[in-house]
C-alpha cells in the first residue's frame, strides 16, 4: 500500500525493502522498483541491507548490556563483575602423595622441594598429566630416610611470568596474563623492588577491600577478553601501588581440569635433588579438578552471589556458595541443628556428594570447613562436615509385552527397558531430597514401548560398609526404610567376607537372616490391671514358641504395665499368665508381631551343607530398617572394593531420602538393573 | 490540421546504475521504457546466485557455464539458465526467440534473445556475447 510515510519500526531486510517500495510509490519519478531486474532494485537493497545491519547491530548491543540477555561471555563476565563476581577459572586436580628418600653417605642437611616441582602421572586415555608443587616442602628426617608426607600435588604444567611496571605505558598497573586454562588458586604474585634488587615480597589476592588498608600487599584480579585474566594492583589507598621499574612475578598451573581426575600414579619427572632412588605413595588419588565456570553459571551465580552478599546465614547462602568454592560436587544438602534428630542447637550440617566417588577425605573435609565454610559463617553457629549415608538401589524386574506388538526382539526391548530405568535414576535418583515411587517407576517401564503389557518390580537396598578388619567391632548399619522379612522369594543376602569359626578355622562365609526368628512377643496388652496387688505378680509366657518373658510393674494395686524381657523365638500364638502379687482378676493379652529378625553368619562346605559360624550375630529391625552387627573380626572382605555390603527387599514401594541419605542407583554395578522380559 | 502531441506517459522509468549524469539536467540519467527493460534484463542474466543480499534465488549461474567446455550442451544449459531467469523474475517480458551459439573462435557464446515487452507490438531483438574474461 502507497504511503508517504515510511514505516521504521521493522526491522528484518524483506520489511525494511517492502517498506521502502511502498514509500516509492508515492512518487512517478522512478517506477520500477518492482522488478528485480531493475537499477532501483539494487540500490533498494543496499538501503535495506544497510538498515538492517545497523539494526541488528543495535539490538546486539543492546542485547549485550544487560546480564540476561548478554550471549558474549566476555559480556556476561563483564556483568558480573559489576556485582562483584569472579568466575571460577579452571581448578586443578589434587593428589597427595608420600615420598620417601634413603639418605646415603653425602650429608644434604635440610632437604626440600621447590614450588614447581613436578612429578608425572600414569597414562589415562593415552595422555600423561603433570603433577606440580604449589609451594615449598621440606623433608623430615629419621632412621635413614628423608619423608615427604601428604605432600599435596596439583595437576598442571608450571608457568612463571615477569611483568616490570612502567606507569607511563600501564598507569592502571594492570597485567595480562597470557595463558587462558590457568588455576588462579595456584597463582602466586611476588614484587621485586627495582630490576637489581633480589628481595621480593609476595602480594596475596584480595577478596574483600573491607580488611585492607593502603599498605596491604594485595592484588586484585578479573576475567577479561578471551577468557583470559588480568591482575592489578591497588592506589595506596585500597592495597599498595606498584612503584615504577617493580618486577612483578607471577607464577601458575596451567591445567586441563576434570581430565586429570582419577590419577593414581606418580613418578618424579627430574631426580629428586640428587637422590637417584626414591619411593612415591599415593595417599589419595587425584580429584577436584574441574572446567572453567560456564556462561550460564556465571549468569545466574554472579545474582546468588550477589544476594548472598559473601555470607553465609541461611540454608540457600550455603547451597550456593560451597557449590561455588567447590564445584566438583553432585549434590548437596543443608540442614540446621535444629531439624537434627535429637535437636543440636547452634550447628549447621553439610553433606556433599563429591563427582567422584561417594566420600571426601578427610583432608578435603577441613580444608572445606576451614577455608571455605569458616571465613563465611556466622559467629556462634558451628558448621559440620557430614559424609553421605549412600543407598543403594538394586532394581529388578520382570516385563511382560505382547510379541505381535512390536518388531523389536527380547534382547532389544530389555535394553529399551534398562535404558528406561537409568534415565528415572539421572532423572530422580542420585541427589539429596530425592524420592523413589515404584509405581512411578513402574508406569516409565511400561511407557517404554506400546508392546509392554505390564510388569513386576521388585527393589531390594543396599547397604555398604567397610568393616575394621582383625578386631572385634560392632557395627549399626541405617536403612532408614522399612524392610521386607523373610520369605521363601525374599531375603537377606550379603558379600562374603572372611572370619575364623570357633575351631580358629578360616572360613568365607555371608549373613543371613534365621528363619522364623522374628515371630517372637512383641509386647503384651493388659485387658484388666485386677485389684490388691502388694507385690508385682510373675509373668509366663506360654505358646507354641519358646523362651519370652515379661514382668509386669504394678502402681496402687493394680498392673500398670508388662514389659517384654525376652520375646522368645518361634511363636504364632501366646497366651499370658499372671499369678501371685497377692491380688486377683489381672488379664493380658500377647502380641506375637515382633519385627525384630536376627542374623547368623554362615558358609556352604564342599557338600553344599549350610554350616552355621555364629548362630547370634546380630538382629535385624524390619521397622526401622536397622542392623546391628555386635563383636565380630573380620579378617577380610572378598569384594574388590574391601567393603561388605547388605542387600534386603524394600518393604514399602516409596523411598525417601533426607538430610545426608543419598539414594544410589550404581549403573556399573550390573546386579543393580535385572530386567527379564517375558512374552505373553 | 496542426499537429497534436499527445504525452504518453512512460510506463517504466529505471534509474541509470552507471550513474551518469544528464548533460544539461545535470541529474542522474534515466532509463524508461524498453530500454528499462533491456537493462533490468542484462542486470538479471549477469547477476549470479547469492550476489543478491538475503535472496540467493535471484540471478543465473552464467558465469560458472562459461568455465563449461565450450560446446553445444553448455549453450543449452545457458539457454535454460537466462530463459529461467527471465521468466522467474521479469514479468514484463515474454521470450520469443532465444538462441545461444557457441563461438569458438573467440570462446565465447553468441545469444540472440527477442522478446516482446507487455502492450507493445513489436518485439525487440538484442545480441550480446558472453564471454569469459579472465
Amino acid at each position: 500500500m502507497a504511503s508517504n510515510k515510511l514505516k521504521i519500526t521493522q526491522l528484518d531486510f524483506d520489511n525494511i525493502k517492502t517498506n521502502l517500495k511502498n514509500y516509492l510509490r508515492t512518487q512517478d519519478e522512478f517506477l520500477d522498483y518492482d522488478f528485480e531486474g531493475s537499477g532501483l532494485s539494487v540500490l533498494l537493497d543496499v538501503l535495506a541491507y544497510n538498515t538492517h545491519y545497523n539494526a541488528y547491530y543495535l539490538n546486539m548491543v543492546a542485547n549485550e548490556s544487560f546480564l540476561d540477555t548478554a550471549i558474549l561471555r566476555d559480556s556476561v563476565v563483564s556483568h558480573a563483575k559489576t556485582l562483584g563476581y569472579t568466575p571460577f577459572s579452571k581448578k586443578c586436580a589434587k593428589a597427595f602423595i608420600n615420598v620417601t628418600i634413603p639418605v646415603d653417605q653425602n650429608n644434604y642437611g635440610q632437604v626440600s622441594l621447590p614450588r614447581g616441582f613436578s612429578f608425572r602421572s600414569e597414562s589415562i586415555d593415552n595422555t600423561t598429566y603433570n603433577f606440580s608443587l604449589i609451594d615449598e616442602y621440606t623433608a623430615t628426617q629419621a632412621n635413614g630416610f628423608y619423608y615427604f608426607e601428604n605432600l599435596p600435588i596439583y595437576e598442571g604444567n608450571y608457568a612463571r611470568n615477569i611483568f616490570i611496571y612502567d606507569p607511563i605505558e600501564n598507569p592502571k598497573s594492570v597485567f595480562d596474563i597470557p595463558d587462558k586454562d590457568i588455576d588462579i588458586d595456584t597463582l602466586q604474585v611476588l614484587v621485586r623492588d627495582g630490576l637489581t634488587n633480589t628481595f621480593t615480597e609476595q602480594y596475596n589476592l584480595s577478596s574483600s577491600i573491607l580488611n585492607i588498608d593502603g599498605d596491604s600487599k594485595v592484588y586484585f584480579i578479573q576475567e577479561t577478553l578471551g577468557e583470559k585474566y588480568q591482575i592489578y594492583f591497588g592506589n595506596d589507598i585500597v592495597g599498595k601501588s606498584l612503584q615504577p621499574n617493580d618486577v612483578v612475578i607471577v607464577s601458575y598451573l596451567v591445567t586441563s581440569g576434570s581430565a586429570a581426575n582419577k590419577v593414581k600414579k606418580f613418578v618424579a619427572i627430574s631426580k629428586i635433588l640428587s637422590f637417584n632412588t626414591y619411593s612415591i605413595q599415593t595417599v589419595s588419588e587425584a580429584s577436584g579438578g574441574a572446567n572453567k565456570e560456564g556462561i550460564e553459571s556465571v549468569r545466574l551465580s554472579a545474582i546468588s552471589q550477589y544476594t548472598t552478599q559473601n555470607r553465609l546465614v541461611n540454608k540457600n547462602d550455603y547451597l550456593f556458595y560451597v557449590k561455588q568454592k567447590y564445584p566438583v560436587i553432585d549434590s548437596i544438602s543443608v540442614w540446621g541443628g535444629e531439624e537434627q534428630f535429637p535437636k543440636v542447637y547452634g550447628k549447621i550440617f553439610v553433606c556433599l556428594k563429591p563427582t567422584s566417588g561417594y566420600y571426601l577425605s578427610e583432608i578435603e573435609k577441613k580444608r572445606i570447613l576451614d577455608d571455605i565454610i569458616a571465613p563465611m559463617s556466622v559467629v556462634s553457629i558451628t558448621p559440620e562436615l557430614v559424609d553421605p549415608e549412600v543407598l543403594f538401589i538394586l532394581v529388578s524386574t520382570i516385563v511382560y509385552y505382547n510379541r505381535m506388538k512390536t518388531t523389536l526382539t527380547g534382547n532389544q526391548l530389555n535394553s529399551l527397558v534398562t535404558n528406561k530405568i537409568k534415565e528415572y535414576n539421572t532423572e530422580n535418583l542420585n541427589d539429596f531430597d530425592s524420592t523413589l515411587v515404584i509405581s512411578r517407576l513402574q508406569d516409565e517401564i511400561d511407557d517404554s514401548d506400546t508392546s509392554i503389557i505390564g510388569n513386576d518390580v521388585t527393589l531390594r537396598l543396599q547397604k555398604r560398609f567397610s568393616p575394621i578388619l582383625n578386631k572385634l567391632s560392632s557395627y549399626t548399619i541405617k536403612f532408614n526404610s522399612p524392610l521386607k522379612k523373610l520369605t521363601s522369594t525374599s531375603k537377606l543376602t550379603s558379600s562374603q567376607f572372611t572370619v575364623r569359626d570357633s575351631s580358629y578355622i578360616r572360613r568365607d562365609v555371608v549373613f543371613e537372616e534365621i528363619p522364623d526368628s522374628e515371630t517372637g512377643v512383641s509386647r503384651i496388652v493388659i485387658t484388666d490391671s485386677g485389684v490388691g496387688y502388694t507385690t508385682a505378680p510373675t509373668v509366663r509366657i506360654e505358646g507354641d514358641g519358646y523362651g519370652a518373658t515379661a514382668t509386669a510393674k504394678i502402681s496402687g494395686g493394680r498392673i500398670e504395665s508388662i514389659s517384654v524381657d525376652n520375646r522368645g523365638i518361634n511363636y504364632s500364638k501366646a497366651v499370658v499368665y499372671i499369678d501371685g502379687g497377692g491380688g486377683v482378676g489381672g488379664t493380658a493379652t500377647a502380641i506375637v508381631d515382633s519385627k525384630i529378625g536376627e542374623l547368623r553368619t554362615v558358609y556352604f562346605d564342599k557338600t553344599a551343607k549350610r554350616v552355621v559360624v555364629n548362630d547370634k550375630v546380630g538382629i535385624i529391625n524390619y521397622n526401622t530398617g536397622e542392623i546391628t552387627i555386635n563383636n565380630i573380626n573380620i579378617l577380610k572382605s572378598l569384594e574388590s572394593s574391601g567393603e561388605i555390603k547388605i542387600t534386603v527387599e524394600a518393604e514399602s514401594g516409596m523411598i525417601s531420602s533426607t538430610k545426608n541419605t543419598l539414594l544410589y542407583l550404581d549403573e556399573t554395578d550390573p546386579s543393580s538393573i535385572q530386567v527379564t522380559v517375558r512374552s505373553v | 490540421m496542426s499537429n497534436v502531441i499527445i504525452d504518453i506517459p512512460s510506463r517504466y522509468i529505471d534509474l541509470d546504475l552507471n550513474f551518469n549524469v544528464h548533460p544539461i539536467k545535470k541529474d542522474i540519467n534515466k532509463h524508461k521504457d524498453a530500454k528499462a527493460v533491456i537493462n533490468s534484463v542484462k542486470n538479471l542474466v549477469l547477476t549470479n546466485h547469492y550476489e543478491r543480499l538475503f535472496h540467493p534465488e535471484i540471478g543465473s549461474n552464467i558465469r560458472k557455464m562459461l568455465f563449461e567446455p565450450m560446446d553445444n550442451i553448455t549453450a543449452i544449459a545457458i539457454e535454460r539458465e537466462i530463459r529461467e531467469v527471465i521468466e522467474n523474475f521479469e514479468p514484463r517480458v515474454t521470450i520469443q526467440t532465444l538462441d545461444v551459439v557457441p563461438y569458438y573462435d573467440y570462446d565465447s557464446f553468441h545469444v540472440t534473445l527477442s522478446f516482446f515487452i507487455i502492450n507493445r507490438t513489436e518485439p525487440i531483438t538484442i545480441k550480446f556475447l558472453l564471454e569469459r574474461i579472465r
